[in-house]
């Protein structure tokens, strides 16, 4: 079974996050329909969840703690993600906030595999701050969704 | 199968050990009652501990809203715990902002009573209560909005200010929830509450609303919510909406107008079609009543073949840019979606609004 610290996953995952950031910005910039922009363009701003939750830990006990090895493989930054999703030439809002709810399941997915490991209560609050920050977030796009407004 | 077993004894075994841990919590640790002082005594409650601070105040009809049954997914229940509230829970940091743990703000749905303690609400918090009322009449304006107004029982009249809202209680499968609508009836209209409901695919509260007639009893609480209307006549309003964010705009609208029939107050409401568009006779003819109400609205899709509009085209950040000069002294409130909020509130600084000036209701 491979070996990874905390601070492993936590580049995983910041990794990951400016890849979907990069990736809304890159519909942002390509996409022929306003509503599509303003939304892509939003989404891109708002990916930067990790600063704030790393934010919270103790910095006398961070570097001790991000330290911590863990064994498991993290799967959700192996790019497979974005495979899945094959958005249209000119995708509308919808299609995008459909493959946005698919790329924050690959975010929850990692936080759960740690969540499961034997880890110590600091970083068991950071990570189940994370999934829940990423399970608010699939619950905006879904009501952005609803409302059709884009 | 082995494994298949082997898993199934593992999980009962942990089963097992949960319900003995919640069972030994109930019969061995006994909290007491604890005191909860609100706001510096005004309204001190003994309560039994072990609890939440949500379902205590709950019990003793103090309704701080929630939309998820106290399950700590909707982050609404935010209050300012002073002292004995424990420590911050990973449930709760995703809901609040640095400043806001600073400054002891949690989500009363995670805070469980072991001891005294000492919390602060906003005074208007005092002062929900929970209505019991009946569907007066239903009507849709739009393929997927419905106009429904409540009648009041007990209490049998609201005092609301313009942009508030309430919690409509409705039935789900895991129990009552309460879902958030800004009340659309004008504040002089004391008897009666006014919501604008579209119906949201598989949503528990906009089906229930949807599903409602005549004579249907319903609960809520409120009012809720933090929008003042600066009582100023000089100062201009204006109101933004997006998709269906328009409830708030003709309180607003109509409860102004009643009192200052002569402020200058403009409407911009976007949407994507010309079958989204409601309300819009009745505030033309508004506008035509009172020469300083001035309507925009905005169409982001391009217009059918068979669609009749002579309105404006484009999102409705950029009739709010197109239509309004800068410089002069305004208050903004704004209802939509967050990329439209974002949008609409950029625009709005450029015209010299400053932030304490702009309101918003994101859904």
């Amino acid at each position: 079974m491979a070996s990874i610290t905390i601070q492993g996953v936590l580049k995983h995952a910041e990794d990951f996050e400016r890849m979907l950031s990069d990736y809304y910005a890159g519909i942002a910039s390509h996409t022929a329909r306003e509503g599509v922009r303003l939304l892509t363009d939003y989404m891109a701003r708002h990916r930067i969840r990790l600063h704030e939750a790393l934010s919270r830990l103790d910095p006398a006990e961070a570097a001790h703690l991000i330290a911590t090895p863990l064994r498991f493989q993290p799967k959700a930054a192996d790019c497979t993600c974005f495979e899945k999703i094959q958005l249209p030439e000119g995708a509308g809002a919808a299609e995008v906030l459909d493959a946005a709810v698919t790329l924050d399941d690959c975010l929850i997915l990692l936080y759960r595999q740690v969540l499961v490991q034997d880890i110590s209560p600091e970083i068991r609050d950071l990570f189940e701050s994370l999934l829940r920050s990423e399970q608010r977030d699939q619950m905006e796009l879904k009501k952005i969704k609803a409302m059709d407004y884009f | 199968m082995i494994y298949l077993i082997a898993i199934g004894v593992f999980a009962g075994l942990l089963l097992a050990l949960a319900a003995l841990i919640a069972v030994a919590e109930r019969v061995l640790v006994n909290y007491g009652i604890c005191n909860v002082d609100i706001n510096a005594g005004e309204r001190p409650l003994d309560v039994d501990g072990g609890q939440t601070l949500l379902s205590a105040l709950y019990t003793n009809k103090l309704f701080i809203p929630s939309a998820c049954g106290g399950k700590g997914s909707c982050g609404f229940c935010k209050v300012t715990v002073l002292e004995g509230g424990g420590p911050v829970l990973p449930t709760e940091t995703p809901y609040l902002s640095r400043k806001e743990v600073r400054s002891g703000l949690r989500l009363a749905c995670q805070v469980k009573i072991r001891q005294n303690i000492r919390i602060r609400v906003p005074d208007d918090m005092l002062n929900v209560k929970m209505f019991t009322a009946s569907v007066a009449g239903t009507r849709e304006v739009t393929h997927d909005i419905k106009e429904i107004r409540f009648a009041l029982h007990d209490p049998p009249e609201i005092s609301h200010r313009p942009g508030q809202y309430v919690q409509v209680q409705a039935p789900s499968p895991d129990g009552p929830v309460f879902r958030a609508y800004s009340i659309s009836s004008p504040t002089y209209e004391k008897n009666e509450v006014e919501l604008n409901v579209r119906l949201v695919p598989n949503g528990i509260g906009s089906t229930y609303l949807h599903n409602l007639k005549e004579g249907d009893p319903v609960t809520f609480t409120g009012p809720y919510g933090e929008f003042v209307l600066n009582e100023d006549p000089a100062v201009e309003i204006i109101c933004v909406g997006g998709g269906c964010g328009m409830a708030p705009m003709k309180n607003i609208i109509y409860s102004l107008y009643s009192r200052w029939p002569d402020r200058q107050c403009w409407l911009f409401f976007g949407c994507r079609s010309a079958r989204d568009v409601f309300y819009l006779q009745e505030f033309q003819a508004l506008a035509r009543k009172h020469p300083s109400f001035h309507v925009f609205y905005a169409l982001s899709d391009p217009v059918g073949p068979q669609e009749q509009w002579d309105g404006e085209a484009g999102f409705i950040h950029l009739s709010v840019d197109k239509h309004l000069e800068a410089g002069v002294r305004r208050q903004a409130f704004l209802c939509g979606p967050p990329p439209m909020i974002e949008a609409v509130t950029r625009v709005l600084a450029e015209k010299g609004l400053r932030p304490q000036d702009i309101f918003y209701d994101k859904f």
